[in-house]
């Protein structure tokens, strides 16, 4: 299984910074090219690739860590989707329900990237706490984890566990996954479960 | 507020002692009588004091804390359920959801009170892990709460707050109520949430 994440900024570096933290090799892009990404990865060391778009695109799974009207731009790097795993690490600050026709955002995502299956996680902790040692107290931070796909939200809720967190499965986007939603209940919580 | 659990089992017992332990006064009551409480009501009083049923029916917020199959019956015990707010602590754990008839366990358990406002919490720990103290790793554990009544729900989740708890609301009892099915996602986890 390879991974990109896409941005690089506080979200996309947070990321960055729990692969390198878990030894898994991670591919990292941005629209500006691997030179601006390489002071980030000289400081994580060789798990952490700067690569080009076109490159980052070409793994398993592409984590999009950019900002939301974004998506469309790295959608466009690839004609078709699918057989690939999409990451919705975004947020929707400061986008209007009526510009996402009132859809959860990750459908909207999820048209932009015809054949994908997409996963919605790792978006709703702020990027400090999203890069600290999800170790804490003898337990793990929960990451809640939505789909429509249920073999993909397994997939990515076993990667999030590699990253050390604690996997939570919510289950459909519509559903489970609106607690993730812009506004939800789940969203900005600092939780730790214990085993 | 008046409060009152009615079940003695493992989980109206470990309800009890949250109350107790919180100083918040708490009737209790089963089908079999007080009598059959005055051990728990001796350990726990002054706070818990063990009551006919009838009376603790009459409480401003029940919790039932009985077998889902004995919701019926409880029910019965008091012919009107207008404005009450009733907390379902209880769990289906048929294997099989056909006779719920496409509800979400606690608007099953609503269709016995009309006029009540139903609210879920209390039902996703284990009873051992219910009857430890909240504060816990730093934090305070968490206990998710569910509701179709706005009002109901931050009533009770002021109580769940005040019994030492972190109440996250789930909002309606089809949308994010349904995580808090038996064998759903957010039941038996044990999560502690840290800051304010």
């Amino acid at each position: 299984m390879t991974y990109s994440i896409i941005g690089s900024g506080n979200v996309g570096a947070a990321l960055a910074r729990q692969f390198a933290r878990s030894g898994i090799a991670v591919g990292i892009a941005n629209t500006r090219g691997p030179d601006s990404i390489a002071p980030l990865a000289k400081e994580l060391g060789a798990n952490v690739l700067p690569q080009t778009l076109q490159d980052a695109l070409k793994a398993n799974v592409v984590i999009l860590a950019v900002p939301f009207r974004a998506h469309t731009t790295v959608a466009r790097g690839l004609p078709i989707w699918s057989g690939k795993v999409v990451v919705d690490a975004m947020n929707t600050y400061g986008v209007s329900p009526e510009e996402l026709n009132g859809q959860a955002s990750t459908d909207v995502v999820a048209a932009a990237f015809p054949g994908a299956k997409v996963v919605k996680t790792l978006n709703q902790l702020p990027a400090k706490l999203l890069a600290q040692d999800p170790s804490v107290n003898g337990g793990r931070r929960v990451m809640f984890v939505s789909s429509n796909d249920v073999n993909a939200e397994a997939l990515i809720a076993t990667l999030v566990a590699d990253l050390g967190f604690a996997p939570i499965q919510l289950g459909k986007i519509n559903e489970g996954g609106m607690l993730i939603g812009m506004g939800g209940s789940l969203i900005l919580q600092n939780l730790v479960k214990q085993s | 507020m008046t409060y009152a659990i009615i079940g003695t089992g493992n989980v109206g017992q470990a309800l009890a002692r949250q109350f107790a332990r919180s100083s918040i006064a708490v009737r209790i009551a089963n089908s079999r009588g007080p009598e059959s409480i005055s051990y728990l009501a001796k350990e726990l009083r002054p706070g818990v004091t063990a009551t006919h049923l009838v009376d603790a029916l009459n409480a401003d917020i029940v919790i039932f804390a009985v077998p889902f199959a004995s919701h019926g019956a409880i029910a019965r015990g008091r012919t009107n359920w207008q404005g009450k707010t009733v907390v379902d602590a209880m769990n289906f754990r048929e294997p099989s959801l056909a006779p719920l008839g496409g509800l979400q366990s606690s608007e099953f358990v609503a269709m016995s009170l009309p006029g009540a406002k139903v609210v879920k919490t209390f039902n996703q720990l284990p009873a051992a892990l219910l009857a430890r103290e909240p504060a816990d790793s730093g934090g305070r554990r968490v206990m998710f709460v569910a509701g179709n009544h706005d009002e109901a729900n931050s009533e009770v989740a002021t109580l769940v707050a005040s019994l030492g708890f972190a109440p996250i609301l789930l909002g309606k009892l089809s949308e994010g109520g349904s995580l808090l099915r038996f064998r759903g996602p957010l039941v038996l986890q044990n999560l502690i949430k840290l800051g304010s």
